[in-house]
């Protein structure tokens, strides 16, 4: 079978794959560094106006520039909000977020943290007169927040992002160093280039293979 | 599908040929689309962390309780499930915290990969109380078989021997990418391009290669349904033999072995078997024909039996434990099973609902359920790809129908010589369909719903491969090329894009 054109049609088809590629991974998020894993089942803990909720046995990434919880009002625009993340031998790294943010999860900016911190302690004051509620997880009083020092009923589910929003093709070096950890096993730190060899020679043989059948 | 009148340039190759040069019995193409499928599967293993694969948990410590005890596990009503090692891998990784949200990454600070390696330490116990949770009543074949690799990497830490067994898995899906393949050429003979096309964009079928990544019995499960095609093809193509009805019937047995619910392609597999019966009468002794039916029956019964046997003296259970958790007395706690709800809920499962139904399933399930998770819903069903993707993958889908009913109905003269055969491959796509919605609306009785997923429609890959394949042939010589390299770039592109999608979901 011979049709004038096969390989233009090959280029086009490839070209627009390629750019389609290119950009999905363009798109521009604020990547989450980790989170607490502390699913948000439900609003589980009330934070008064003026009260302070602080959480310890926080692991805090190195390159956290942000602080996602998720928060409930009563419909109307949210208070004021300060975070404080404090660790051992470490300057705090504070931030704030102005009233009038809506319900939901809810992104508040921080100093950015240099080096993994492990052992922190995140605090949230809120600035406003209305209490707010907090999602997370009812756990053992021996490891949950506590309000103005005294224990509440769960841990709060906070996700650590970096500070500001990036392409996922600037992720490569992070997701090349994570998926080898992750997986802990062979080829190790080779995992993500060994699945760049297989995907695009399965892709690259997948052509030649019709690329064969065409012309047989 | 088209007629076998003559000896295609480079269609099967006759008996003669292919019993003087057995390596002639599989093309060069159809071995190199097995190499590639099998390749993209273990790419996707690398990406998809340990136990992320559906039920990989269970699966895997059900391989691993075999392996270690010679027993099958046993479900136990306190769900004390798996065993030490896993459940330290699964506390170091925050495994539940982790499915389900696909916001969430696997946690891989230096403090993680310190815990995880710290929860793989040595002497951890393997064994647990033999109770591997949803795969605990499963038959024991698939496992067998992923026992092989558990063997040789048995000094291996948990995720090594997961490494390593998910290599098993793989191996699976070339070897299932393989029979579709030339269940494609016994279809559709004249047509090498149709079968390259149609084996490629099963074997790069992102859904599949996904599932096929992990440890699953469902992957042994596509495997055995994919090689039962392949083998009713044949019956149909070459004619009733006591090997080929042999080697349908041991499939169909063997294949009870690997997951129960491959039961539902009996009903086809009978059908197929006394349909080439029926037409072959001129031709055969009566006594030719029924040697070829009982030498079918006999393949079928042999490992069951052998199976029933096992079950009786060594491992107590009853040969297919699954039918009888289906069909067994239900406790009066429960809703009733009605008929009527059953066919109600069939209906809604895989057409549009209409006026007077009860709504017994969320969503349109023809689309948000099976199209949307053939075309992409990865993970413990955590993560899709880009919405944009499934209206534009259901505008070519339907153009690939389009073309594919086209070529059906220019051959369809040509058809009517296939009708016994059409039929065998409805009633298993039927067989499948009703066995799922059985098991589908008892979860809904029992008040856990969600039982429905599409990897469940996978057993079906040959003939969805079909429609690839036959829409190759809608361009004839001037247009084939074209939409073979369409489909193939875009089966790639699917392929890269899941994949890219993975490894933003759970390292990005």
């Amino acid at each position: 079978m011979r049709v004038p054109g096969t390989r233009v049609i090959l280029g086009a088809a490839l070209g627009l794959l390629i750019i389609l590629l290119a950009v999905t991974g363009a798109r521009q998020s604020q990547h989450v560094l980790r989170s607490n894993l502390e699913p948000p089942a439900a609003f589980t803990t009330e934070l008064p106006g003026g009260a302070r909720l602080c959480q310890r046995g926080e692991l805090v990434p190195d390159g956290t520039g942000a602080a996602k919880l998720r928060i409930a009002t009563d419909g109307s625009p949210g208070p004021a909000l300060r975070v404080t993340v404090r660790s051992p031998g470490a300057r705090p790294a504070n931030g704030e977020l102005r009233a009038g943010w809506r319900q939901g999860d809810i992104v508040v900016p921080i100093a950015e943290v240099a080096g993994d911190r492990e052992r922190a302690e995140l605090c949230l004051t809120n600035r406003g007169r209305r209490k707010i509620g907090l999602s997370g997880t009812v756990r053992d009083p021996k490891v949950t927040a506590t309000i103005d020092g005294a224990p509440a009923t769960a841990r709060v589910w906070i996700q650590y992002l970096e500070p500001g929003r990036r392409s996922d093709w600037a992720q490569t070096p992070a997701v090349v160093r994570r998926a080898s950890a992750v997986r802990d096993a062979l080829p190790g730190p080779l995992t993500v280039p060994a699945w760049a060899l297989l995907a695009l020679g399965t892709a690259a043989a997948a052509v030649a293979l019709v690329m064969r059948e065409l012309r047989a | 599908m088209s007629a076998v009148a003559a000896p295609p340039a480079r269609g099967p190759a006759s008996a003669e040929t292919r019993a003087a040069n057995p390596r002639r019995r599989i093309p060069v193409a159809g071995r190199w689309i097995a190499l590639i499928a099998c390749l993209n599967a273990v790419a996707w293993s690398l990406i998809v962390p340990p136990f992320h694969v559906p039920d990989e948990t269970a699966h895997f410590y059900y391989a691993q309780y075999l392996a270690e005890t010679g027993e099958l596990p046993v479900q136990t009503p306190e769900n004390r499930w798996f065993s030490e090692d896993i459940g330290t891998v699964l506390a170091a990784q925050r495994f539940y915290a982790v499915i389900g949200r696909s916001d969430t990454p696997v946690p891989a600070l230096d403090a993680d990969t310190a815990a995880l390696q710290e929860a793989q330490r040595p002497g951890l116990d393997r064994v647990g109380t033999g109770d591997a949770a949803t795969a605990s009543n499963n038959p024991p074949l698939y496992y067998l078989v992923q026992d092989v690799a558990y063997a040789a990497a048995h000094g291996a830490d948990v995720t090594g021997r997961l490494a390593i067994m998910r290599l098993v898995s793989a191996l699976m899906a070339g070897l299932t990418t393989l029979c579709v393949y030339l269940f494609l050429r016994e279809v559709l003979p004249r047509s090498p391009l149709s079968w390259a096309v149609g084996g490629l964009a099963a074997g790069l079928q992102p859904t599949f290669a996904f599932i096929s990544s992990g440890v699953n019995n469902d992957v042994g499960l596509y495997l055995v349904s994919a090689a039962l095609l392949l083998a009713l093809a044949r019956l149909f193509r070459r004619g009733l033999t006591l090997r080929r009805a042999a080697a349908v019937g041991a499939l169909l047995g063997l294949g009870v072995l690997v997951k129960t619910q491959i039961a539902a392609f009996a009903p086809a597999v009978g059908l197929a078997l006394l349909l080439c019966a029926w037409r072959g009468r001129g031709d055969r002794t009566r006594a030719t024909t029924l040697r070829a039916l009982a030498g079918g029956l006999a393949a079928g019964v042999v490992p069951l039996a052998v199976y029933g046997a096992l079950g009786m003296t060594i491992w107590d259970r009853p040969v297919v434990d699954r039918v009888s958790g289906v069909v067994a007395e239900r406790s009066a706690d429960f809703k009733p099973w009605t008929w009527t709800e059953q066919l109600s809920y069939l209906w809604q499962l895989y057409l549009p609902r209409v006026p007077g139904l009860t709504d017994l399933l969320p969503g349109t399930p023809p689309y948000s359920l099976w199209f949307k998770g053939l075309v992409g819903h990865f993970g413990w069903l955590d993560y899709e790809l880009p919405s944009v993707v499934y209206p534009v993958a259901g505008l070519l889908f339907l153009i690939l129908v389009g073309l594919a009913g086209f070529v059906l109905w220019t051959r369809r003269a040509a058809l009517r010589a296939h009708v016994g055969e059409m039929l065998v491959y409805a009633t298993f796509a039927a067989g499948l369909a009703g066995a799922i919605a059985v098991a589908g609306y008892r979860a809904v009785l029992d008040g856990a719903p969600g039982f429905e997923q599409a990897r469940y429609l996978l057993p079906l890959l040959g003939l969805f491969a079909l429609v690839p394949a036959l829409a190759v042939q809608a361009g004839g010589r001037r247009w084939a090329p074209a939409i073979a390299i369409t489909i193939v770039t875009a089966a790639i592109g699917h392929s890269l894009l899941a994949q890219f999608i993975t490894l933003m979901r759970y390292y990005g």
